[in-house]
């Protein structure tokens, strides 16, 4: 089985320092670190941008843009930096209510082929920053 | 400036009961009567049953549409029929009652509503929870036929609000609910979605 640790940072292009709330519209930058523990044959290397609902409801899902950012061979022990970028949508912006959460992600997935694909995911929050960030206070 | 006069829909739909009831009588009473014919204890007691369950659902139904009819349809005017997440509107609340009626105090509600569909097992379920974000109150009292209650209100969608959606299972909605109390008789209850859109005020 395909091994790797992958990594996302996100970056502002508005100096601001919360690396996980942006604003509907705004540019969001990022770079996928990999780092195979063996030599895996990557028949991609996809970021997704998408969101999902949480809570009681049946989970929602959708898968806003995908990047394609690498195919080849990458080697055990030498890590890999990809960067990517994605204009965030107008809505649905970040929710965490009783019953429902809006969940925004931005997940990197290593496609390997005949094995279960290594992913990771950071949590972003969508929502304009004009309002107080992520938690509705009711 | 009122742009719209917006459609209110009701909560309570007596005709809604009220078929359902007729349907349920249709299928429970012949029972119930066949069972009573030949005599049959068990038949007697579940027809029964299910025939009393029918007649408190019709009897619902018409004690609604009975409240309805003695306090007549209220309009409610909206300032802007999109909002944006912050945007303050105005609601004007006109109403005539038809008869002469006592009523409870009158509640107008500014609610967020997360309505979530899931499985268990082969059934189905949907639960609901009511964010309650403001409320107006007037008072009850009497009033003659005639009588008009015309007030004015502002409403606020709060700033760190959220705005719509509607996807499949998982719903948020805005709701304007106008609630009035009857004495020995089901609440008045009428509802008017709000069409709130991901941008701020």
């Amino acid at each position: 089985m395909a091994k790797a640790d992958i990594s996302i940072t996100l970056h502002r292009d508005d100096g601001g320092t919360d690396y996980t709330t942006f604003s509907p519209g705004k540019m969001l930058r990022g770079t996928v670190m990999i780092m195979p523990d063996s030599d895996v044959n990557c028949e991609h290397l996809y970021v997704h941008l998408g969101w999902h609902t949480e809570g009681r409801g049946t989970r929602f899902t959708q898968k806003v843009e995908t990047r394609d950012l690498f195919q080849g061979t990458l080697s055990a022990g030498r890590p890999m930096t990809r960067e990517f970028d994605f204009v965030l949508p107008a809505s649905p912006w970040s929710y965490d209510g009783h019953y429902i959460s809006i969940v925004w992600t931005v997940t990197a997935q290593l496609d390997v082929r005949w094995a279960k694909d290594p992913q990771h995911s950071e949590v972003i929050v969508l929502r304009p920053s004009a309002t107080p960030t992520s938690e509705s206070t009711w | 400036m009122f742009k719209e006069k917006r459609v209110s829909v009701s909560q309570n739909r007596p005709g809604c009961f009220a078929a359902f009831a007729v349907f349920w009588l249709a299928i429970s009473l012949p029972i119930f009567l066949i069972a009573l014919r030949d005599g049959e204890m068990t038949g007697i007691l579940i027809g029964g049953l299910f025939v009393a369950i029918g007649v408190a659902i019709l009897g619902y139904a018409l004690l609604v549409a009975y409240t309805r009819a003695r306090i007549g349809k209220p309009e409610i005017l909206l300032s802007n029929t999109t909002l944006r997440v912050g945007e303050t509107f105005t609601v004007s609340y006109l109403h005539t009652f038809k008869r002469d009626v006592t009523v409870g105090e009158i509640h107008l509600q500014l609610i967020f509503r997360e309505t979530a569909t899931y499985q268990q097992g082969t059934d189905t379920r949907t639960v609901t929870h009511d964010h309650m974000i403001d409320e107006r109150t007037e008072p009850g009292g009497s009033f003659q036929a005639g009588s008009l209650i015309n007030q004015t209100y502002e409403f606020q969608i709060p700033p760190d609000g959220m705005h719509n959606l509607d996807v499949r299972r998982n719903k948020l909605q805005w709701i304007l609910r106008m609630k009035m109390s009857v004495p020995r008789l089901p609440d008045f209850v009428e509802q008017i979605d709000l069409d709130v859109v991901p941008e701020m005020a």
